[in-house]
């Protein structure tokens, strides 16, 4: 299986070294770089350059042209793709057919930095984050704000940011998030107060495995066991993506699009019935 | 066997052997048709209770030979079996990969998705002590043994969750068919 990571940065922070390393270990095969922003891709013999790619859908395609990907994970430099398993791979290989797409769940980390271990990693060093066990659950966010996709790949794939499955054509896994996505922002730092508040009501939680992965030096991944999964399908749920509202809604979609389908299809079984009508027998 | 998942949310996980799910018992009919793993009827014309009067004690993973059984059964029967881990492809290694060990049963048991459920051992104890002839006496031990209503609504809760995910996922293939009836050339774009 191979994976290929794409990034079309805008700019490039000091965290580019450990965002590299830390998706070598957990299983990327390679990482397509577009855009303007300067990479150095010269120590990291997995980064590529795409001349005259400016975007993930061109990225994609050279992924799967060239180098045969499977399956394309569509990067931000602030994000760190974390496999609920022993790697990417061994989260993506059992993945049915079926499914075209697989969101991984966003975890905000929220709080300052502690003073990092001696050689350690800047992410590894935030260990407070968002949780959706807090009283408010995921607090109505819309679902591309709660996740993040990642594509199974083909020849000719479009990756719309607004639209993963492509109106549908793309099937995908819902409801349960094999990845999470650990999210660094720059900016949006809780102070102390705010933290303490969210610890104490669950909206907020200390998640040290980035930093206990990174300890020895090389990340390892722990595989959940079935309790860290019970608990994570409580998350899963409040993400509220199978719920009675969402389903009525795209029903409604659905009943429009077949509606329009029937509105195109009459009119040409009509005019071909009149053209066979006015043929000499 | 007494420690048993407790539930409290869908697990969706596609290939989890731990999801909680429904086994079906129907009125007798000549034309009915069971689906394989008696988890519903594909036939039409019987109506599905709204409440679970039964709970199925339910005993998936017991040994490593058991699994052997069970994996040469599905070959015979022509079915794929799918693991939930990739790497995976022995008995010893399923076994190995979903067995609860006693440090995940103390956490479960903290956290509440795992229970200890003795109603099975001690209903047999009692059998095995009294024979037939004990019977009256039975059925309202086994009563009060009940396990916690909460947690048994929590698990209901689960498998409404189950019935909504099962109409999106039709829903979803729908879609897809009607996105491909739309589109010119297919698969333009998807991969």
């Amino acid at each position: 299986m191979t994976i290929v990571l794409t990034l079309v940065p805008e700019t490039v922070g000091d965290g580019l070294d450990q965002f590299l390393a830390f998706h070598r270990d957990a299983g990327v095969d390679l990482v397509l770089v577009g855009g303007q922003a300067p990479v150095s891709t010269a120590s990291h013999d997995f980064v590529q350059r795409v001349d005259g790619a400016a975007s993930h859908t061109d990225l994609a395609r050279v992924a799967v042209d060239r180098f045969a990907a499977e399956w394309i994970v569509p990067g931000e430099l602030d994000e760190l793709w974390w496999p609920r398993g022993e790697s990417l791979k061994d989260v993506l290989a059992v993945i049915p057919p079926r499914y075209g797409v697989v969101q991984g769940l966003v975890r905000t980390f929220v709080g300052a930095a502690e003073p990092p271990m001696a050689g350690g990693s800047g992410f590894g060093s935030r260990t407070v984050r968002t949780s959706l066990l807090g009283p408010d659950g995921a607090e109505g966010g819309s679902l591309h704000t709660l996740l993040r996709p990642v594509y199974r790949a083909g020849p000719n794939m479009t990756l719309d940011a607004a639209d993963w499955t492509l109106g549908g054509r793309r099937v995908p896994l819902r409801a349960w998030y094999p990845l999470e996505v650990f999210r660094y922002p720059a900016e949006g730092m809780l102070d102390t107060a705010l933290i303490d508040a969210g610890l104490a009501d669950g909206s907020l939680v200390v998640d040290t495995r980035l930093r206990d992965a990174l300890a020895d030096g090389t990340t390892s991944f722990p595989v959940p066991s079935i309790v860290d999964d019970s608990s994570y399908a409580v998350e899963c749920a409040a993400v509220g993506e199978v719920d009675l509202v969402r389903l009525d809604r795209q029903i409604r979609d659905l009943e429009l699009r077949i509606a329009e389908l029937e509105a195109r299809f009459w009119p040409r079984v009509r005019q071909r019935l009149r053209r066979i009508a006015r043929r000499p027998s | 066997m007494t420690a048993r998942i407790s539930p409290s949310a869908w697990l969706a996980h596609p290939r989890s052997p731990y999801k909680p799910d429904v086994k079906i018992a129907h009125r007798g009919r000549a034309d009915v048709v069971v689906q394989g793993g008696n988890h519903r009827l594909l036939s039409s014309g019987l109506t599905v209770a709204p409440w679970h009067p039964i709970e199925v004690l339910h005993f998936p993973i017991r040994s490593v030979e058991q699994l052997e059984r069970k994996m040469a059964h599905w070959s015979r029967a022509g079915r794929v079996w799918a693991p939930g881990r990739s790497g995976v492809s022995h008995a010893q290694d399923w076994f190995d990969s979903v067995a609860v060990t006693d440090e995940v049963l103390a956490s479960g048991l903290a956290a509440g998705s795992l229970a200890v459920d003795t109603r099975l051992r001690d209903a047999l104890r009692l059998l095995g002590q009294g024979g037939s002839g004990q019977r009256a006496d039975f059925v309202p031990e086994l009563v009060s043994a009940t396990p916690d209503d909460g947690a048994f609504r929590a698990a209901v809760a689960a498998l409404g969750d189950r019935a909504l995910h099962r109409l999106l996922r039709r829903l979803d293939d729908a879609e897809e068919r009607v996105a491909r009836l739309e589109s010119a050339s297919p698969t333009d774009g998807v991969g």
